[in-house]
């Protein structure tokens, strides 16, 4: 019967297997400088079957095998929709996702043609074309009728770190797609070093292809922990194993080609081969992370879903931090480009909001206990934990590709290290110790400097001064939260400084940390920051924060009083800046 | 019902699309221009071409407004930086004349024809491509020459398929290129400057030429009789016209491409 479920499993496969062939195809027109040589679109010369020679015959294949595609993916869409199965009519939704995707992309093709290649468009070609894959990927995996014996599930950790692997190779591809598109495959033409350097001072386009490279061991060793962790993990499970065993041959295989790439010029075979792999390797994380992990079913993508993604990002506290960013930029001494300015500002609030994801996803089981936090999209079960690890992964790897590239290496670092002292340090530390506070304030204040060296260059007295400010004032800040949420916070586990020291300690870290705070505010001036004028408004400022800070040494105090010096603390900070804002215009 | 029954149909219907199609395609593929049958092969080939008085002259303009040119996009080569030059895909003169084209006589001549004795030069200049756009007579040697104190290479296609790809380090000595196969459009890129793009014509026999910077071409040598001249732009693609050549006064051949 043709909705047999087998039968449609088995077409998805081929629409699967023929997608991944469009691709090479696709990497060909662009390998065989084929893109322009139908000056029209849809048809070619006016014709839906041109003389087929030369660069036609490249373009034009593409065509005629995508539209084969289009009627596949549109027969497979609708035996999903026609299916009595159960478990195909879930995957429904999937069916129709990828054809808008495959028309959005067959778009994008006709754009680009039209356009003449421009990059960002070229490259979004490239980036469609993948998604549309991995969608047909999931459906084909999950339209799978259910074995008689169930295998043993490894642990989550298997697929989800293969989750993680498949983002990062995702967008991987994506730098590898703009690496042709921009014309930067030959920016550099040493290996394994980029015109004698890792990082090179040069144009953005020669930086496209260093990054590539760099990030390309970060691939390489992240798929090589996926793999170690699913051999050890799933061994009895032969399809894992064999799909765990390929990826690192893969992985070795790609570098070799890629430098091969570079020094034989491109040799198409060669490039081929490159895309052909890089394709291959994506599927092998999302098949780990899909087969290991049965259950895994993405909830229904609403309107609910997209703001709950966005949620994730905590946008407010995103906003504040990039005002913080701003604020470094605009008190840099110098000026820079604006397209730098403003990729740096959203690669910036990418990562910010990637360590906010990340930060959501490893603290979901804890943020459902609390008052303040049950109502977020994980407790609540909008979002699934493996979107949320996807999502957060993603916006990271854009934010670095942004910060990087737009920036300066220093003003890259930074932003690794706010991630990764966020996510990796201070979220796991939360849970231990009291003393998380003073690890988790060094990411809360690299913004701001990440603001001052995107435009200096390095890292100097004022900077740090910068740095120290909005470091030193969180301390006093988050304490205050700390000590009015305290039985929140108790509930969930999570180790406070006020749970874990006495009222009297608490209190006197918050006044230390106000005075050296209020102590180095003023010190701009000297530093050259700002004037005196200004100088002046910090110590005023600054007298009302000691104070209130001291009034918690009171019988009477407590979480009022905390509440309070949290909002002051706050206001405080809005003028500070206002002070240095209007300092700055007026000098 | 069978999946091969379900499968059929639709292909039946992708078929019927794709077949309707027009066989009078009037362009050729820009990179690949109509090879022009010698008339019978083997003997009348090996017979010496002829050559008379005649001449075909000429202009090849551009219609409708010429698209901007923008400068290269060059900033990656810090040496090539150091010039800024715009494209040069379509360079239109006084009177809309175009240059670069491509004019020759594509079918009509018989024989052979010795190459010249000099040979051509590419020379790569400022990271452009001195001259973007020229002809040879096959057999006739291109030395490729790099002027540049950078790194380029030389990646020549015949349609989509590479010819050769080879490296030229500053101060190299030219590489001398010869090519296998008469009429056919060589381009040339170089994969280090994306921007760089050339085009040798491989001809086999003389009667081309190029369209200078008010669009005009004269082809001389020809000996009266009926041609079928073609004109090929890398933007616009070719067109073709049939000329009679007569011995005493040049014949005259006007092309117009439409700017889109």
């Amino acid at each position: 019967m043709l909705l047999h479920p087998r039968v449609v499993h088995r077409f998805a496969v081929a629409t699967a297997v023929a997608t991944y062939l469009l691709i090479l195809i696709g990497g060909l027109v662009h390998g065989t400088g084929s893109s322009l040589a139908c000056p029209d679109w849809p048809t070619c010369y006016g014709s839906l079957m041109p003389k087929m020679e030369g660069g036609v015959l490249v373009e034009h294949s593409h065509r005629l095998a995508a539209a084969t595609v289009v009627i596949l993916t549109l027969a497979l869409a609708g035996l999903l929709t026609a299916s009595k199965d159960a478990g195909l009519r879930r995957l429904r939704p999937f069916g129709w996702m990828a054809v808008g995707l495959v028309f959005v992309q067959a778009l994008l093709g006709g754009i680009t043609v039209k356009l003449r290649l421009p990059t960002p468009i070229s490259t979004a070609h490239t980036g469609t074309s993948l998604l549309f894959f991995l969608t047909l990927l999931y459906i084909a995996v999950r339209s799978r009728p259910a074995p008689a014996v169930v295998p043993a599930t490894p642990p989550p950790s298997v697929a989800r770190l293969a989750l993680v692997a498949a983002v990062a190779i995702y967008f991987q591809m994506l730098l590898g797609g703009l690496v042709r598109h921009s014309g930067a495959a030959l920016a550099c033409t040493d290996v394994p070093l980029c015109r004698g350097s890792l990082w090179p001072d040069a144009h953005p386009t020669v930086l496209i292809q260093a990054l590539h490279r760099l990030t390309g061991v970060a691939v390489a060793l992240l798929v090589f922990a996926s793999s170690a962790l699913t051999l050890r993990r799933a061994w009895t499970r032969t399809g894992l194993r064999t799909l765990a065993i390929s990826a690192p041959v893969l992985v070795i295989v790609q570098i070799a080609l890629g430098i091969r790439a570079v020094t034989s010029f491109l040799d198409l075979a060669t490039v081929e081969s490159h895309l052909a792999g890089a394709t291959a390797l994506l599927a092998t994380q999302v098949l780990i992370a899909l087969r290991a992990d049965p259950a895994a079913v993405p909830g229904p993508v609403t309107l609910g879903w997209f703001t709950s993604m966005v949620r994730l990002g905590k946008p407010r506290i995103t906003g504040m931090v990039i005002i913080t960013f701003l604020g470094g930029l605009w008190l840099a001494p110098g000026s820079i480009a604006h397209w730098r300015t403003i990729m740096t500002l959203i690669g910036t609030a990418l990562l910010v909001a990637a360590s906010n994801a990340l930060n959501m996803y490893l603290e979901r089981d804890a943020d459902a206990l609390m008052e303040r936090t049950r109502d977020r999209p994980l407790p609540r079960a909008i979002v699934s934990p493996e979107a949320a690890l996807a999502f957060g992964t993603g916006l990271s790897c854009v934010g670095i590709a942004l910060v990087f590239l737009a920036s300066n290496l220093l003003t890259g670092l930074l932003g690794m290290l706010a991630v990764a002292g966020y996510v990796a340090v201070y979220t796991p530390l939360k849970r231990t110790s009291g003393a998380a506070v003073f690890v988790g304030a060094i990411p809360g204040a690299l913004p701001p400097l990440m603001g001052w060296t995107a435009v200096t260059g390095h890292l100097d007295a004022p900077g740090l001064a910068l740095f120290g400010v909005l470091f030193l004032w969180q301390i006093p800040h988050f304490l205050a939260i700390a000590i009015y949420r305290g039985a929140d916070y108790a509930r969930a586990g999570f180790k406070v400084l006020p749970l874990t020291v006495s009222a009297r300690v608490t209190r006197a870290t918050m006044l230390v940390f106000s005075v050296v705070l209020v102590a180095v505010t003023i010190a701009l001036e000297p530093l050259h920051v700002a004037g005196p004028r200004y100088a002046l408004v910090a110590a005023l400022l600054g007298a009302i924060f000691i104070g209130w800070a001291a009034a918690g040494f009171r019988r009477a105090a407590e979480t009022r009083w905390a509440r309070s010096l949290f909002f002051y603390s706050i206001v405080y900070l809005t003028l500070l800046f206002v002070a240095l804002a209007i300092d700055r215009t007026v000098a | 019902m069978s999946i091969r029954r379900a499968v059929l149909p639709l292909a039946a219907v992708y078929l019927a699309l794709t077949a309707c199609q027009k066989q009078t395609s009037s362009e050729p593929a820009p990179a690949a221009p109509a090879a022009p049958a010698p008339a019978a092969p083997a003997a009348p080939a090996a017979a010496r071409g002829a050559t008379g008085s005649g001449t075909i002259a000429g202009t090849v303009k551009l219609t409708g407004t010429p698209p901007e040119m923008q400068l290269t996009k060059r900033q990656a080569d810090p040496y090539c930086a150091k010039t800024p030059v715009k494209e040069e895909e379509v360079v239109v003169g006084a009177g809309g004349g175009l240059k670069n084209v491509i004019v020759r006589v594509s079918k009509g001549v018989t024989g052979s024809y010795d190459p010249p004795a000099a040979s051509a030069t590419v020379d790569q200049s400022a990271c452009m491509y001195r001259p973007r756009v020229q002809g040879i007579v096959l057999g006739q040697p291109v030395q490729i020459k790099n002027s540049d104190m950078t790194l380029h290479n030389i990646h020549g296609y015949k349609g989509a398929s590479t010819l050769f790809n080879k490296a030229e380090i500053p101060g190299q000595p030219p590489m001398v290129q010869q090519f296998k196969d008469a009429d056919q459009i060589v381009k040339l890129k170089c994969d280090v400057h994306p921007w760089m793009t050339g085009y040798v014509l491989v001809s086999s026999h003389p009667f081309f030429a190029v369209t200078g910077d008010d669009g005009s071409f004269k082809i001389a040598g020809l000996t009266p009789g009926s041609y079928t001249v073609e004109a090929w732009h890398e933007r616009y693609g070719a067109k073709t016209a049939e000329i009679t050549v007569a011995a005493d006064k040049p014949a005259q051949a006007a092309f117009a491409f439409e700017a889109k």
